[in-house]
C-alpha cells in the first residue's frame, strides 16, 4: 500500500515550499482588517514551521524527521529563508527550529477567562519576511521543486515521498502549470509519489474552502486549475481528515482555499498508529 | 473509506497550545496550574515533547512549586475522559509495595483545564520524572552487560505486574519506557491502556509500526495487546546483554526502534535484523528470534504472555512461579502452546533465507573406526621395517604393501567421517543461496544505467512538450491570420460596392429622369401636326403628299434633312431623315422647304424643351429607391456573412487548437504517469539493492568461513586429528 512508509529520523521525507512572492500577492484580501496576500502567505509559512519543530520536538531536542525547503518565486527563483538560512535549498528540521531569522512579539486580544479580552504579546518566530514584486513564474518554481524533489527521492528511495506545498494567489505568469506540477508528481519513491498540495489565497470571493473533492464552488479558473494540479490525499490522510468532521472521498485533494494550512502538518503521522477511524 | 462516525471535536495544534501557554496565567484556572512556569526553549516558546496524540510541556507550580508534566491533546481520542478514569482508578488499586519496581505514574485528569483562543479543552497532570528513554539509556548503556541483562529481567517483570492485574499498556516501546537512575522503569503514556472496566470500548491507537504484530488491526484491544511487543523488547535487551556489539550493529544511531523493524515481522526472511539474531551463536538468542519470529504470523489473542521465556520458578511478590515452556499444555493456560512446539521445528526448513548453522571447522569425536585406523598405522610402519629384515618380501615395493594398505584404510575412514560430508552441505547451500542473490555491485551499476537512460529520455521528452505547444500555438495564429486576411478581401470589396450605391442611384434618378423628359418631348411633338401650322412654303398638297406618301404628319415624324447632288440635273435636292435613320425623298421638297421644316421643327422642339418636366415625382422615384435599398441589403446580409464566416472559421482553428491541446496534455499524462510507475520501480530496486547489499555481503562471509572450514578437513587434518590428544 502507498504512502505507508515509517517517517523517522533514518528515513526522513522532505516537505517543500513554494511561495508566491509576485506584486500581484500585495494586493489585500480579507474583511475587516485586510491583509496583504504576501502577509497571509509568509504568515502560513512561519506558523508551519513552528508547527513542524513542536510536532517533532522530542525530550532532547527538535528531531529530523522532515527536511524542508522554503522556496519564493517572483522577481527570482530561490530560498527564501532569511538569517542564517538564507541561500539554503533543503535543510534539516532541528536546523531550521534553531535559527529562525528572529522572533517577534505580536500582540494579541485573548479571554481573560472573566469573559473579556485581555491584550497580550506572543512570541513569534519568523524565517521569511513578505515579498512582493515582480512576475508569478509557477512553471520556475514548480521545476525548481522538480530538481529537488528529484535530488531527495534518489536518495531516500524507500522512504515516505516528499510533499511539495504551494502557497499562491494562483495566476502564474509563465504559462499554464499544470504540466510542471504534473513533472512534479512523476517522481516516486518505492512508497508513492511525491505529493502536491496548493493553498490559493485569493480575492475573487466565494466560500473558504479546505481539501475538497469536487472544484465546483471554487470561484475562478485559477483556483480550478490548482485543485486539479493537487494530488489527492492518500488513505491515511483522508482519514484523519475525516476524523476532523471533513467530508471526504476518493477524490478529496491537497487543496486548500482562502483557509488555514496547518492541519496538513497534523496529517503526517510519526511513531505510535492512530486507529484508522471508520 | 467514508465519512466520520460522527462530527469530532477539533483540538489545537501543538504550536497552539505552545502559544497559548506563553500566558499560563490566562489560559489555566486549576490553583496548581495558573501562573506556572514554563520551562521555555531557545526562542522563548514553551518546550514541548510531541507524540501522536499529544504535546507535553514541564510547568512548574506557581503555588506548590511542584513541577508537572502537563499533556495538552492534539487528536481527538473517543471517550477519553471515561478512558482516564477508568485507567486511574484501576491503578489506584495497586498496591506499590505489591509491584516489581515504582513504574507507576501519578496523573490526573483536568477536563476543561486549558484555553485556547476561545476554547476550553482537557489536559492531563501528570507527576514530573526523572528518567531517560529506554534507547537513550541502551545508548550509554548497552556495552554494561550485567545492567542490560538486569534490565531484561525487570522489563520481563514489569510486564508480569501489568498481566497479573489484566492490564495492557497498547504501546510498549522505546519512548515510553524510561530508566530511572536506579536502573527501574517507569511506564508513561497511557493514553492507549486497557484495564478491564474498558472491555467493549476499543482501541485508540495500534502502537509503533517497529514493536507489532503485523497482525494487530484497528479492533484489537484487549489484556494481551501487549504481549507481542514484550517479546520483542525482552529479545533486544537479552541479544544486548548477550552481545553488546550487536546495539551497534543492528540499532541506528537515529532509528525509531531497538533492533528490529517492521520489515523483520513483516517479511523475516529479507530482513538483517531478525536474520543476525536467528543466525546468533548464543542458543538464547537464536531461540527467542526464532519465538519473535514464530509469533509474527499468530493471532494476538493467542501469543503466549512473556514470563515464560523466563524458565524456572521465580519468586515475586505479585507473579505466582511459571510453569517451565517444556510441558506443553493449551494455549492460554500458560504452557507453550501445542501447535507452536512442532512449528518451532518445521520453521528454519520452510524459510528459503534461513541461514545455514555451520558445524563447528574441524574433526571431533573419534569413531571406533577412527581408532583402528590410528592403531593400524603404527603396526604398518613396523611392519615395513620387518618384512625387509625378515626377507619375507624380497622387493623394496613389498614393504611398502603395509603402508599402501594403511593409506588407503585412512582414506576410506576419512570418507566415512560426517564432518566432511556436513560441511560440504552446508557449502553448497550457502552457495546455492549466495546465487539466488543478484550480486548487488552488478545490480546496482544496471540499474544505474536504465536509469541514466530513462531520465535522458525523460527529460528529452519534457522539453519536447512546451515546443509542440509552441507549434500548436504557432498553428493555430497561422489559421487565424488566414482567416482575417479573407475576411478584409472580401469586407473591402463589399464596401466598395457599398460606397458606390449612392453614385448608382444618382444616376438611375438621372436616367429616369432623361427617360420622362424625352417623352414629354415625343409626346409634344407629335402632338404639333404639319397640317394645323404649316411652315411657310409647305402648301396643302405637300402637307398631303407628306402625309400620305412617307406617313410624316407631326414634327415627331422626322428629324432633319440631308442634301443630294442630282447628278443628271446638276443640281441640288434634299431628303428627310426620319425617326430611326430611315430617309425620305419627298417630291416637291428641296433644300429650302426641307430647311423650312426642320427649322419648324426646331421651333416646336425648343418650346417643348423650355416646358419639359425637370423632376421626378416620389412614385417615379420610388421604384430606383426601392433597386438600390434591395442593393444595399444584399451587401450589408453579405457582409455579416463574411463576419460569421471568419467567426466560424476563428471558432474551428480554435476547436483543432483546444483538442490538439488536450490530446498532448493527455499524452503527457499517460506519459507522467508511467515515468512515476518506473520512478517508483527504481525507488524500490535501489532499496531492494541495499538489502541485498547486506545479505549478499553476510552469505559471502559464511560462504568464505565454509569453505576455510572445508580446508579443515583434508587427509592431512585427518591424519592430525587421528593422533591428537583429545
Amino acid at each position: 500500500m502507498p504512502y505507508t512508509a515509517e517517517i523517522s529520523r533514518s528515513n526522513p521525507t522532505s516537505i517543500i515550499f513554494l511561495v508566491d512572492q509576485s506584486t500581484s500577492m500585495s494586493d489585500p484580501i480579507g474583511g475587516e482588517v485586510p491583509q496583504q496576500k504576501a502577509d497571509v502567505v509568509a504568515d502560513a509559512i512561519n506558523r508551519l514551521l513552528t508547527e513542524l519543530s513542536v510536532k517533532c520536538a522530542k525530550e532532547e531536542g527538535v528531531r529530523d524527521y522532515f527536511h524542508v525547503a522554503v522556496i519564493g518565486y517572483g522577481a527570482t527563483v530561490g530560498s527564501a529563508f532569511a538569517g542564517s538560512l538564507a541561500g539554503r535549498d533543503i535543510v534539516p528540521l532541528s536546523e531550521v527550529a534553531d535559527n529562525p531569522a528572529r522572533v517577534d512579539e505580536r500582540s494579541k486580544r485573548v479571554p481573560d477567562g472573566a469573559g473579556g479580552l485581555v491584550e497580550t504579546t506572543v512570541n513569534f518566530p519568523l524565517w521569511m519576511d513578505p515579498v512582493a514584486s515582480g512576475g508569478t513564474p509557477m512553471n520556475r518554481a514548480l521545476r525548481y521543486a522538480e530538481n529537488l524533489v528529484a535530488g531527495w527521492t534518489e536518495r531516500y528511495p524507500a522512504g515516505f515521498p516528499p510533499i511539495v506545498i504551494n502557497l499562491t494567489d494562483g495566476e502564474s505568469t509563465d504559462g499554464e502549470p499544470s504540466a510542471a506540477a504534473e513533472a512534479v508528481t512523476a517522481h516516486a519513491t518505492a512508497d508513492g509519489a511525491a505529493l502536491l498540495f496548493n493553498l490559493h489565497v485569493s480575492a475573487a470571493g466565494g466560500t473558504p474552502t479546505a481539501f475538497p473533492d469536487t472544484a465546483d464552488g471554487l470561484p475562478d479558473s485559477y483556483a480550478r486549475t490548482l485543485f486539479a494540479m493537487s494530488s489527492p490525499l492518500p488513505a491515511h490522510m483522508r482519514a484523519y481528515a475525516a476524523s476532523q468532521g471533513r467530508r471526504v472521498s476518493e477524490t478529496t485533494r491537497g487543496f486548500v482555499y482562502n483557509a488555514d494550512i496547518t492541519s496538513v502538518v497534523q496529517f503526517l503521522d510519526i511513531g505510535t498508529r492512530a486507529t484508522e477511524l471508520r | 473509506m467514508g465519512s466520520p462516525t460522527g462530527p469530532q471535536r477539533q483540538f489545537p495544534s501543538g504550536a497552539a497550545y505552545a502559544e497559548a501557554l506563553q500566558h499560563t496565567q490566562l489560559c489555566f484556572q486549576h490553583p496548581e496550574l495558573k501562573g506556572a512556569r514554563a520551562e521555555l526553549t531557545r526562542l522563548g516558546l514553551p518546550r514541548a515533547v510531541s507524540g501522536a496524540f499529544a504535546s507535553v510541556f514541564s510547568l512548574t507550580s506557581a503555588a506548590s512549586g511542584q513541577r508537572y508534566a502537563v499533556k495538552c491533546f492534539t487528536r481527538h481520542v473517543p471517550d477519553q475522559e471515561q478512558r482516564y478514569e477508568a485507567i486511574s482508578s484501576r491503578l489506584a488499586l495497586l498496591d506499590p509495595a505489591g509491584l516489581s519496581q515504582p513504574w507507576k505514574l501519578g496523573f490526573e485528569y483536568l477536563p476543561d483545564a486549558v484555553r485556547v483562543g476561545k476554547d476550553l479543552y482537557p489536559v492531563l497532570k501528570m507527576d514530573w520524572i526523572k528518567a531517560v528513554t529506554l534507547s537513550a539509556w541502551l545508548d550509554a548503556h548497552h556495552s554494561d552487560r550485567p545492567a542490560v541483562g538486569r534490565l531484561a529481567d525487570r522489563f520481563e517483570a514489569l510486564t508480569r505486574d501489568l498481566s497479573a492485574h489484566g492490564i495492557a499498556h497498547g504501546d510498549l516501546q522505546h519512548g515510553n519506557l524510561l530508566v530511572a537512575s536506579d536502573g527501574t522503569f517507569r511506564l508513561v503514556d497511557y493514553d492507549g491502556m486497557y484495564v478491564p472496566a474498558l472491555a467493549g470500548l476499543g482501541g485508540t491507537e495500534r502502537g509503533h509500526r517497529n514493536y507489532q504484530s503485523p497482525l494487530r488491526g484497528n479492533d484489537d484491544f484487549g489484556a494481551e495487546l501487549d504481549r507481542f511487543s514484550a517479546w520483542v523488547i525482552f529479545l533486544s535487551l537479552k541479544a544486548i546483554a548477550v552481545d553488546p556489539a550487536l546495539w551497534n550493529r543492528l540499532h541506528e544511531p537515529s532509528g525509531e526502534f531497538l533492533l528490529l523493524t517492521e520489515e523483520d515481522f513483516k517479511s523475516p526472511a529479507g530482513s538483517t535484523g531478525l536474520r543476525t539474531l536467528l543466525a546468533h551463536a548464543d542458543r538464547a538468542v537464536s531461540d527467542l528470534a526464532e519465538q519473535v519470529r514464530s509469533l509474527a504470523f499468530q493471532p494476538l489473542e493467542l501469543l503466549p504472555p512473556l514470563d515464560l521465556a523466563v524458565p524456572g520458578p521465580r519468586t515475586s511478590a505479585t507473579a505466582t512461579p511459571t510453569p517451565p515452556p517444556a510441558g506443553a499444555t493449551a494455549p492460554g493456560t500458560g504452557g507453550l502452546p501445542g501447535w507452536m512446539s512442532g512449528h518451532l521445528a518445521e520453521q528454519p526448513a520452510t524459510t528459503p533465507a534461513t541461514p545455514v548453522t555451520a558445524p563447528p571447522g574441524g574433526f571431533h569425536t573419534r569413531t571406533a573406526l577412527d581408532v583402528v585406523v590410528a592403531v593400524l598405522w603404527p603396526l604398518a610402519l613396523i611392519a615395513a621395517l620387518l618384512l625387509p629384515v625378515a626377507r619375507i618380501a624380497t622387493a623394496l615395493p613389498g614393504s611398502l604393501i603395509p603402508l599402501a594398505l594403511a593409506a588407503t584404510a585412512t582414506a576410506f575412514a576419512r570418507s566415512r567421517r560426517t564432518e566432511r560430508v556436513r560441511s560440504r552441505a552446508a557449502l553448497d547451500a550457502l552457495t546455492k543461496q549466495l546465487a539466488h542473490v543478484e550480486d548487488p555491485a552488478k545490480a546496482a551499476a544496471k540499474l544505474h544505467k536504465e536509469r541514466t537512460r530513462f531520465e535522458a529520455a525523460e527529460k528529452h521528452r519534457q522539453a519536447t512538450y512546451p515546443r509542440t505547444q509552441d507549434e500548436l500555438t504557432a498553428q493555430y495564429h497561422a489559421a487565424l491570420r488566414d482567416a482575417e486576411q479573407r475576411r478584409t478581401r472580401k469586407l473591402r470589396d463589399i464596401a466598395k460596392k457599398i460606397d458606390g450605391l449612392s453614385e448608382e442611384r444618382r444616376r438611375a434618378l438621372a436616367k429616369a429622369l432623361a427617360d420622362k423628359q424625352s417623352a414629354y418631348i415625343r409626346n409634344q411633338l407629335g402632338r404639333r401636326s404639319i397640317a394645323q401650322s404649316p411652315p411657310h412654303g409647305i402648301g396643302p398638297k405637300l402637307v398631303a403628299r407628306l402625309a400620305d406618301d412617307h406617313g410624316i404628319r407631326t414634327a415627331a415624324d422626322f428629324t432633319g434633312y440631308r442634301t443630294v447632288q442630282n447628278s443628271s440635273y446638276n443640281s441640288t435636292g434634299a431628303v428627310l431623315v426620319l425617326p430611326g435613320g430611315r430617309r425620305a425623298d419627298v417630291r416637291g421638297i428641296g433644300e429650302a422647304k426641307a430647311a423650312a421644316l426642320v427649322a419648324w421643327r426646331q421651333k416646336v422642339l425648343a418650346a417643348a424643351v423650355a416646358r419639359q418636366p425637370t423632376t421626378l415625382s416620389a412614385a417615379e422615384q420610388q421604384p430606383v429607391e426601392q433597386n438600390i435599398t434591395h442593393r444595399r441589403t444584399q451587401l450589408t446580409s453579405r457582409h455579416t456573412a463574411v463576419e460569421s464566416e471568419t467567426e466560424t472559421a476563428r471558432k474551428q482553428a480554435k476547436k483543432r487548437l483546444e483538442e490538439a491541446r488536450e490530446h498532448l496534455a493527455r499524452q503527457n499524462t499517460a506519459a507522467e504517469t508511467s515515468a512515476r510507475r518506473k520512478r517508483q520501480e527504481f525507488s524500490r530496486r535501489t532499496t531492494e539493492i541495499q538489502q541485498n547489499n547486506t545479505l549478499h555481503a553476510t552469505l559471502t562471509t559464511d560462504v568464505e568461513a565454509a569453505r576455510s572450514r572445508q580446508s579443515e578437513l583434508t587427509y592431512a587434518c585427518y591424519l592430525r586429528f587421528l593422533y591428537r590428544a583429545s
